[in-house]
């Protein structure tokens, strides 16, 4: 308990350290490194990128972020990937889910998706292209054995899109359009979901992920096809028994660099939470803006039908064509807002929440161990007592106990060791490919803007003489 | 003929950013008239060149422009010794009411050369009832009055803002506070704008700017004690509303004589309802269109916090370089957005307005012929009964003077209002189509440049 105390009370000041104006420390920077937004005539950002370079400055600290303990990696081995991935550099592992269709009628109905592979370099894998047809309940089943199998090895398995109920009536739905609805969107999950499962070096060539891409035919049923899924209770249930536990079972943290992490990926997972919603609430505004639009230009049509002036007349209708079209790019760039933005930011949010499942296995890995370590002290104590009452028989039969629960021991202790190790590479992984994700999320978000504001000045461009045709 | 805004532009120096708002009583003081010598040299000046002035910078500034803008220009001669300048040289937001001070300026003997007096809307509300009421005025379009202030919708945020400070770091808080500040006071200054523009629109006027009334309202230094009805009044203003209404629909049936005015209200009728609707639409496009760059702004807010919390510094730096575009789309969407409120929707709104006024003067106008049949019908019953004769023919002399009056002048009023729409819909829309394409590009070049230094690192 106390060193969560003075973890936390460290925390704050650090943060206070981190938003002490810099010049006031010239000697801990390092030169020149900081990101410039004062080249516009909008006020100077509020951050202070550069404190990173006060606390790497501070010298002999110990490994306190992510970003340290990569370096202190680094510098230990060059490929830190030699160990996990031992394919050669030149793989290609592509997914594309884009088409679906519905099978079935009525209350069998369901959506099955086509998968579209491209593979090249990896073991198992013969043809270079794939496809397979797949339906929602497979891809959970999958998630299932590979979370069966990999999860307690520490490794961060990307959760699939939930199934959810209203999703469910409207895959029953008879209306195709809305069906489609469902289908677009999570077509675009599901891939997602699948091209980072298979961007983990050791997933992508698990056995169950390969029958799944490349068996021809449908799967056996999966057992988890209920139309609830019953993860949402369980989850309730094993958070409920998690904070029992942790009651019972404090883990005090001897790891500094877990202690660090776990409070910024807590920080992370906030803010995109936070993020995410306001994402979500952009793509909203922004089709309910396309919707209002299209209402307006209706009103104009009639308007310029009424107009006596016949040039202003022809500048209103000219104007209704104008804003028709607007609306309709308003609409697109709100699809994008939800594929390009929203959606990736959610990913993000079910990743951390994924790699926060990883902790909890590790502090479930010590609370083995410390069972163990527990049961040996008790059973230790047994033998003294019996011991000293002088009862050999069963002394005899306690000592083979102790030397029981000492393998065990050693073997939850190793096993929260190796763990521990690997969840340390995953969090790197997890950094590198969140670093690079982000980027290309925040240009190609960027780009589709692009494309918006090209065919708005278009639009307009068009309208502009128009209205100057106007006669008076 | 010079534009008005060369005499009125004493809000233009107002300084925006530094406004400290009471968030329980809000109390603006918009600056002060300055020296009014100035103004007359600079007015005559430009008179001389004969240059209509515009300023093509200060109408993009979108806060600025609130004030200044104008969907119609209204001319003043300048030249003519009875000219009446009006303008509203300060305004005092209070917690349930405005207090505009209208300042006077004329040349005219029987009037004082210059005074300010205190009014609210309510004293507008009441200059345009007694306009709109005097007989004499019957053929014209009586300018719309202007709409009521309406801030409620800003000081609720403001209130809600001040719930939700707890939750709020204090930047983000300090942000909000000032995006509500200066939506608010951008609010307040078109409904300023849009009184002073009644009261210009009366003062241009060759015959409302020597009605009595519009004299009192000007000079009279007391209140008009017509603030606040009361309740026998309410009730009143309703009945004569109704009956309006009510005369309305019976008089739907009056067969016109006059072919002009026959086809002008079947078409003034519909043009009304699609105006209306089209406002309306546009109206609440552009609120979507304000939450959109809320959303832009909140995205930035929490990419930066995001920045902040990034202990990786290149993740960090990509971070803020989204945050940092994100304040700027915010910024130009903003500003967009405001353009096309002010020259697409307020167009709209404002010839709503006039196309309403222009209905009232037809509905007016029908009454008269009304009552102009009575009459005749009158006077044929008193040569049947071979009484009275004499009131009747002079009775019906006067209606018959009367509604001729009404038709000829309302004439010239309705085509006037055809030519002012034109001529204000095509300055609009001009400015619109010129305004968005200018946006679109600033954002172009701002997404290309923000892409290419993400790209870079």
């Amino acid at each position: 308990m106390l060193s969560e105390n003075q973890s936390s009370t460290s925390n704050s000041d650090s943060f206070a350290n981190r938003t002490t104006i810099i010049p006031e420390s010239p000697a801990l920077l390092d030169d020149g490194d900081e990101i410039s937004l004062e080249t516009d005539n909008i006020p100077p950002s509020k951050l202070r990128l550069s404190d990173d370079d006060q606390w790497n400055g501070n010298g002999g600290k110990p490994i306190n972020s992510i970003e340290d303990h990569q370096q202190f990696d680094e510098s230990k081995s060059d490929n830190r990937f030699a160990q996990i991935s031992p394919e050669p550099p030149t793989t290609n592992f592509k997914i594309i889910i884009q088409e679906f269709e519905k099978r079935g009628e009525g209350i069998n109905a369901f959506i099955v998706y086509k998968i579209e592979i491209e593979v090249e370099g990896i073991v198992g894998y013969t043809k270079k292209q794939y496809e397979v047809w797949r339906r929602f309940s497979d891809f959970l089943g999958l998630h299932e054995k590979i979370v069966e199998k990999y999860l307690p090895k520490g490794l961060v398995i990307p959760i699939p899109p939930e199934k959810s109920i209203a999703a469910l009536t409207k895959t029953k739905n008879s209306d195709p359009s809305i069906a489609n609805d469902v289908g677009v969107r999570r077509a675009r999950q599901l891939q997602r979901f699948m091209q980072r499962l298979v961007q983990h070096p050791r997933i992508r060539s698990d056995c169950d992920v390969r029958d799944f891409l490349t068996l021809d035919g449908d799967l056996p049923k999966a057992n988890q096809t209920s139309a609830l899924s019953s993860a949402g209770v369980k989850k309730m249930f094993k958070s409920f028994g998690e904070v029992f536990s942790k009651m019972a079972f404090h883990m005090e943290e001897g790891d500094r660099w877990f202690e660090q992490v776990q409070s910024q990926i807590d920080e992370l997972d906030e803010a995109l939470r936070k993020l995410h919603t306001i994402s979500e609430t952009l793509a909203f505004a922004r089709r309910e803006m396309a919707v209002s639009g299209e209402q307006m230009s209706k009103a104009l049509s009639m308007l310029a039908a009424c107009e006596e002036s016949t040039s202003l007349s022809k500048a209103l209708s000219s104007l209704t064509d104008t804003t028709e079209l607007v609306s309709a790019i308003w609409q697109k760039q709100s699809d994008n807002d939800t594929a390009k933005f929203s959606e990736s930011i959610g990913e993000y949010v079910s990743l951390v929440g994924a790699l926060k499942e990883v902790f909890e296995e590790r502090v479930r890995a010590w609370q083995n161990w410390q069972n163990a370590q527990q049961s040996l002290a008790r059973k230790r104590d047994q033998k003294t007592k019996l011991d000293l009452s002088g009862r050999t028989d069963r002394s005899e039969q306690i000592k083979a106990e102790i030397d029981e629960t000492v393998i065990k021991m050693d073997q939850y202790e190793q096993n929260f060791i190796d763990l521990s190790k690997a969840i340390r590479e995953e969090v790197t992984r997890f950094e590198n490919e969140r670093r690079a994700d982000m980027k290309t999320m925040l240009v190609e978000y960027l780009e589709t803007l692009v494309g918006t504001h090209t065919e708005l000045l278009s639009a307009w461009e068009k309208f502009e003489p128009e209205a100057l045709n106007i006669r008076v | 003929m010079i534009s008005e805004e060369v005499i009125s532009n004493p809000l233009q120096s107002v300084s925006l950013d530094d406004e400290e708002e009471d968030e329980i009583k809000t109390t603006e003081k918009l600056s002060e008239t300055t020296g009014n010598e100035t103004q007359k040299t600079d007015a005559s000046i430009r008179n001389e060149s004969s240059v209509i002035p515009t300023n093509q910078d200060s109408t993009y500034s979108s806060f600025a422009d609130n004030r200044n803008h104008r969907t119609e220009e209204i001319n003043i001669d300048a030249d003519s010794a009875n000219a009446i300048y009006v303008d509203i040289s300060d305004a005092l937001s209070e917690r349930d009411k405005v207090k505009y001070t209208v300042h006077t300026r004329t040349r005219l003997s029987d009037m004082k050369s210059e005074s300010s007096v205190v009014r609210e809307h309510e004293e507008f509300l009441w200059l345009h009832g007694v306009l709109e009421e005097n007989v004499k005025y019957a053929g014209f379009i009586i300018p719309p009055a202007p709409p009521r202030p309406d801030f409620d919708s800003s000081r609720e945020k403001l209130q809600k803002l001040g719930e939700g400070e707890s939750t709020m770091t204090k930047e983000e808080f300090s942000k909000m506070k000032h995006d509500l500040e200066q939506d608010y006071l951008a609010q307040f200054k078109k409904t300023v704008a849009m009184h002073e523009v009644f009261l210009q629109r009366v003062a241009a006027h060759p015959v409302f700017k020597d009605d009595t009334n519009f004299r009192i309202f000007l000079q009279y230094e007391n209140d008009l004690a017509v603030r606040g009805k009361n309740k026998k009044e309410q009730v009143e203003s309703f009945w004569k509303k109704f009956a309006k209404s009510a005369d309305e629909v019976l008089l739907s049936g009056q067969k016109d004589v006059d072919e002009f005015f026959e086809k002008e209200k079947t078409y003034l009728v519909e043009y009304n309802v699609h105006i209306k609707e089209a406002a309306i639409r546009s109206e609440r496009t552009i609120r979507c269109r304000k939450d959109v760059v809320d959303a832009f702004s909140k995205i930035g807010d929490s990419f930066e916090r995001i920045a902040r919390g990034e202990p990786n510094k290149q993740l960090a730096r990509t971070f803020a370089r989204g945050a940092d575009a994100m304040f700027k789309l915010k910024k130009v969407e903003a500003r967009s957005a405001n353009d096309e409120e002010l020259k697409l929707s307020d167009t709209l709104q404002y010839f709503a307005r006039d196309t309403q006024a222009a209905k009232d003067l037809l509905y007016r106008r029908i009454r008269c012929l009304a009552n102009y049949e009575a009459a005749n019908k009158n006077l044929e019953r008193a040569r049947a009964k071979n009484r009275e004769i004499q009131k009747a023919e002079v009775e019906q002399a006067d209606a018959c003077k009367e509604f001729e009056e009404i038709s000829g002048v309302s004439k010239t009023e309705l085509k006037d209002l055809k030519n002012r729409r034109v001529q204000a819909f095509k300055k609009n829309l001009c400015e619109l189509a010129e305004l968005e394409v200018k946006h679109s590009k600033t954002q172009l070049g701002l997404l290309q440049d923000v892409i290419a230094k993400l790209k870079e690192q």
